[in-house]
């Protein structure tokens, strides 16, 4: 049933893309069409709410155990990389060549981590929420405090980062303030989830990932089509590459290049362990990251969800491949447009340079005016392409300025579906984190915690309260002036979550499945050095005095490491180790067991 | 499983960075590999899971139906190291099942002791 509504939707939307195209060729304002494919989302969002609306418990927390695997690896897909994966990680490619590989692959490595600990065993403890199975199985309010606390905050770290993606894109494409498109947003994804809870977030995760596709894919088709007569990318890029090193040999030759430019997106660098502990940090943090084990909890079997584990590392692998592709064609296009030009002529022969907002550098300053640029760059100045500094940030939005500045000709109805696209893969993560959020509000902490013995009727309706208070909350964090700085590097806030729930989260649930001796006392050690450890490594990782005299010892030991990625990396470990020793120290005390309480409540 | 995957994500890179610098499909080999290689290797790796999971552990397939009928058997799950005990199911009354073990009862004696009274399960 959920294959042909999607089938219905991606018809729906390749027939309004061909007709906005038509009506664009027939004379339609580019602004009329970047509005129109907007309301295509809005219209998604309201139809997911509506479609999905319910009162059932179990439609509310796991989505009725309807979903099949395809479906549901795509929605997983769409929650592991979001607005991340859209808007940054081709950026940082262009920007950081082969290094930029390291969050991706972290995330699908994490993905494959978690089907392989964790998913199929919370499948079958048949609990609502991720949480509720560390309830279960050690029994203890205190730790199930702890783990919502640290729980929230890596859902609220990751929810603030990928949301601030917003503002790019609404300072690019709309004319409205950005306050005003994030209440818009907000409202709009607040509805469907308010209504349907889990069940709509499903249906919005399912119906955005069709339009990231369109978005991802048709821009690049579009460019491959132009560039070398056929619309497929993948196999446009090699040709593409090869072209941009024989213009940066001949850039060498002619002085204007150094020989290290020659080479581009051919070797990795040579302190090969900040590539892997970031990799693994990121992995550890996504595998135990809350709203993703959700997802898996909403198939009909365990073996379901194991082969929704399967569709999302496809889907994941055809982003992952996807995304180099962009960057190569945009080297190559800049490479020969820019290559030889004199700094005195830039605003002769390159003026879309000055008219872009923000996110381009040349000769290291950000682009302001053409006299900053002849100081930076020197007097007479020939330009190589690795003159131009795209931020990976504004890759995404500065694209469709940029190939059309370079002279190359691109329909609106592409541009605005590579915005919306940004936009849909920014619902899709919005709303899982939203609606994980409610759940921890309304049955771990209300029901669970307090212990509160209320119906679950009750326990529905704080759901759906909880969801228009995570929006609130959600605005004034991202309005509250302190917050700013963090805001203007989005990503480093996604992977300060994946941290916090490496190290605080992973270690539990590992406890949880795959040691049977281990107790509260054990899972409780875990989770606090696992914690601690975490925070202490970013503060480091951030340069904080605090954290000065640690920073001399470990700095040595990871290099060059990203420190924010790879910071719930030992945290994961030594809560592992302190739970462990503390599950062999302390026995486990038979009423703190499952099985235990079981036999204690059949007695009575 | 999850050693291997382990594996995968802090050798790849070691690995990527010893690649020869050659072409493969017209890209440098390094980057096929990150873009294409590592992605596959971790799908195979959960195929690959699946597959063994699905062979060694025969509790894999039960749906929510088969879990409660079962329930009253209890089984050491392989993947979830708890002792199991015998716990009643809710959704199986008593009467009913006491009315099935003496039919089954019923049913073994049948040869021996016709006197005995019949009780229908149900």
């Amino acid at each position: 049933m959920r294959l042909r509504v999607l089938n219905s939707f991606l018809i729906g939307t390749v027939i309004l893309l061909g007709i906005l195209g038509l009506l664009e060729r027939l004379g339609l304002s580019s602004d009329l069409v970047t509005r129109l494919l907007f309301a295509l989302l809005l219209v998604s969002l309201v139809f997911s709410g509506v479609r999905a609306r319910s009162v059932r418990t179990t439609d509310m927390f796991v989505d009725g155990y309807r979903m099949t695997p395809l479906p549901n690896g795509l929605a997983m897909a769409m929650v592991a990389t979001g607005a991340l994966g859209y808007s940054f990680w081709p950026g940082e490619i262009f920007a950081n060549q082969l290094s930029g590989f390291t969050v991706p692959l972290g995330v699908i490595g994490g993905v494959a981590l978690m089907g392989a600990l964790f998913v199929p065993f919370l499948r079958r403890a048949d609990v609502l929420t991720p949480l509720e199975l560390l309830q279960q199985r050690f029994n203890s309010r205190i730790l199930l405090l702890l783990a919502t606390v640290i729980s929230a905050t890596a859902i609220l770290c990751v929810l603030v980062g990928q949301i601030s993606f917003l503002f790019n894109l609404s300072s690019r494409f709309t004319t409205v303030a950005p306050e005003s498109a994030l209440i818009v947003i907000l409202v709009g994804i607040s509805l469907p989830l308010v209504l349907g809870g889990m069940r709509a977030a499903s249906w919005l995760q399912m119906t955005m990932a069709i339009l990231v596709g369109f978005g991802f894919l048709l821009f690049l088709a579009w460019i491959a089509l132009d560039l070398t007569g056929l619309p497929m990318p993948h196999l446009s890029a090699s040709d593409a590459w090869t072209a941009t090193r024989l213009l940066q040999e001949d850039a060498v030759l002619r002085d204007l290049a150094q020989p290290s430019d020659v080479s581009w997106l051919e070797m990795l660098p040579a302190d090969w362990r900040m590539i892997s502990l970031g990799m693994l940090g990121v992995a550890l943090g996504v595998s135990a990251f809350p709203p993703l084990l959700a997802r898996a909890q909403t198939t009909r079997t365990a073996k379901e969800s194991d082969a929704s584990i399967g569709w999302a590392l496809v889907f994941l692998l055809a982003l992952v491949c996807t995304l180099p592709v962009y960057a190569i064609f945009l080297k190559y296009q800049i490479t020969q447009s820019i290559t030889g030009l004199s700094v005195n002529s830039l605003g002769r022969e390159a003026p879309f340079l000055f008219s872009m907002t923000s996110g381009l550098s040349l000769c290291g300053i950000p682009v302001s005016n053409l006299q900053e640029f002849i100081s930076a760059c020197g007097e007479g100045h020939r330009l190589t392409a690795s003159d131009l500094q795209i931020a990976p940030m504004a890759f995404m939005t500065a694209l469709p300025d940029i190939i059309v500045g370079l002279g190359r000709p691109v329909p609106q109805t592409m541009a605005a579906m590579l915005a919306c696209g940004a936009l849909a893969a920014l619902v899709a993560v919005v709303s899982a984190c939203m609606i994980s959020l409610s759940h921890h509000v309304a049955l771990d902490l209300y029901a669970k915690f307090l212990g509160t013995s209320s119906p679950m009727s009750r326990i529905v309706f704080l759901v759906r309260l909880s969801v228009i208070g995570v929006a609130v909350a959600t605005y004034w964090l991202l309005t509250w002036p302190p917050l700013n700085p963090y805001l203007q590097h989005p990503e480093m806030l996604i992977l300060a979550g994946f941290a916090i729930a490496a190290g605080g989260l992973f270690p539990s649930f590992c406890l949880a499945i795959w040691i049977g001796r281990a107790g509260q006392i054990a899972a409780l050690g875990a989770m606090v050095v696992g914690t601690a450890i975490t925070i202490a490594m970013m503060g480091i990782g951030l340069g904080l005095d605090q954290f000065g005299s640690l920073s001399a010892i470990v700095q040595p030991l990871i290099g060059d490491a990203y420190p924010i990625a790879a910071a719930g990396l030992p945290g994961a470990i030594a809560g592992l180790v302190s739970g462990l020793v503390l599950a062999i120290v302390v026995p486990t005390r038979k009423p703190d067991t499952i099985s235990a309480r079981l036999s204690g409540q059949a007695e009575h | 499983m999850a050693l291997l995957i382990l594996a995968a994500l802090i050798g790849a890179p070691l690995f990527a960075t010893r690649l020869p610098s050659n072409l493969i499909m017209g890209l440098p080999s390094t980057l096929v590999f990150l873009a294409i290689g590592m992605p596959a290797i971790f799908l195979v790796l959960a195929i690959f899971k699946i597959s063994l999971q699905h062979g060694l552990d025969r509790n894999y397939e039960l749906d929510r139906e088969d879990q409660l009928q079962r329930r009253r058997v209890p089984k050491r799950l392989k993947a979830f190291p708890v002792k199991a005990i015998d716990v009643p199911d809710p959704d199986i009354p008593e009467t009913e099942s006491a009315g099935m073990r003496e039919k089954t009862r019923e049913n073994e004696n049948a040869g021996t002791d016709q006197s005995s009274p019949v009780k229908v399960a149900g």
